[in-house]
């Protein structure tokens, strides 16, 4: 994921319970999600560092409760503010 | 019915386990937690009558354990009890002084309940592709619906769970429906949609530790349902309908 990316926002929706393509940006938007399987676990293991943002409690809850390894956000300004200070790039750099 | 009755209180428990017989139950009776566990190893009961708090720990501990119809009772319900047993599928929730009439209809409802689950497995274990076979006594049919969904291919469980699952009222359901056909490439699901029960047999064995998505999926559908049976040959999964957060 290149620093460019910072900006591309993946707006998800709907009853995502079956599997479908999976939009990627380097923020995903939860906030218009219903239902999300978990067959969209394995694709969100493998992006360590996901930016998500907007996802309802019933849903964050999910997806905490898998373990999976997101940052969450308050808000998509809120992951702009903090790219300004470390990029997700650099962020996943750090971690590795 | 045999009910393990579990109740600190000398004279309510004593109380208690006159009428039960009256009634014409088994009744196991036990004072604390641990004694209620030695007697359920010993011998398990149809269903379970206990208090909230008992001195070395929770009836909903042992609720969790038995996994068999149940009633709670309480002098001191908060609010997050209430809620936690209807999630564990609480059949009544009671609280004390409790008025014997009171008992008497909820055990009823106790009873139904373990009717229902029993003529539940009995069904599945014969490979019938019916829940409601044999059909009770007194069983009104018009209350409950059944749905067999086969397939072959995943397209084709996709095709099938549109179907039924717009027939779902609650998101819980439909994800956990959703969940249940994903985890066979070709399989059988029969749900049973009674009036605020909800459940599912899975035919087929699944190896959950085969890979991450199927222990994911395990976990999630352990998560939406309130109670899981594996057995030779498939997999019962039980929820009630309305749940507080769904």
């Amino acid at each position: 994921m290149n620093d460019e990316a910072t900006t591309t926002i993946a707006r998800w929706q709907g009853d995502m319970l079956w599997p479908v393509p999976i939009a990627e940006g380097a923020v995903i938007d939860m906030s218009a999600v219903e239902a999300l399987g978990s067959w969209v676990y394995a694709w969100l293991r493998n992006r360590p560092r996901q930016a998500v943002v907007g996802a309802a409690p019933e849903l964050r809850r999910q997806l905490q409760r898998a373990g999976l390894p997101l940052l969450w956000y308050g808000s998509l300004a809120e992951v702009q503010l903090a790219a300004v200070g470390v990029t997700p790039s650099e962020r996943a750099m750090l971690w590795e | 019915m045999r009910l393990l009755l579990v109740e600190d209180e000398d004279a309510i428990r004593s109380a208690l386990d006159r009428a039960l017989r009256r009634w014409g139950h088994e009744v196991m009776a036990a004072a604390d937690l641990a004694t209620a566990k030695a007697l359920a190893a010993e011998r398990p009961p149809d269903g379970v009558i206990s208090d909230l708090k008992l001195p070395d720990g929770s009836g909903l501990d042992g609720v969790r354990l038995w996994g068999v119809p149940f009633i709670l009772m309480s002098g001191f319900a908060s609010f997050d009890d209430a809620v936690e047993a209807l999630r564990l599928g609480c059949v009544d929730f009671l609280t004390k002084p409790v008025a014997m009439q009171t008992l008497q209809a909820s055990i009823g409802r106790l009873g139904d309940r373990c009717r229902d689950w029993d003529l539940c497995l009995i069904s599945l274990e014969g490979g019938g592709s019916s829940l409601i076979r044999p059909v009770p006594e007194g069983f009104d049919e018009q209350q409950i619906a059944v749905e067999s969904l086969e397939w072959t291919h995943p397209e084709e469980a996709y095709r099938l769970f549109e179907e039924i699952g717009s027939q779902l009222e609650g998101k819980r359901e439909r994800q956990l429906l959703a969940e249940l056909m994903q985890a066979l490439p070709s399989g059988r699901v029969v749900v049973n949609a009674a009036a605020g029960w909800w459940r599912a047999w899975l035919a087929g064995t699944v190896d959950w530790q085969a890979d991450d998505g199927a222990r994911d999926r395990r976990a999630v559908i352990a998560d939406l349902a309130d109670r899981i049976v594996e057995r030779d040959g498939g997999m019962a999964v039980e929820c009630v309908r309305t749940r507080v957060g769904s």
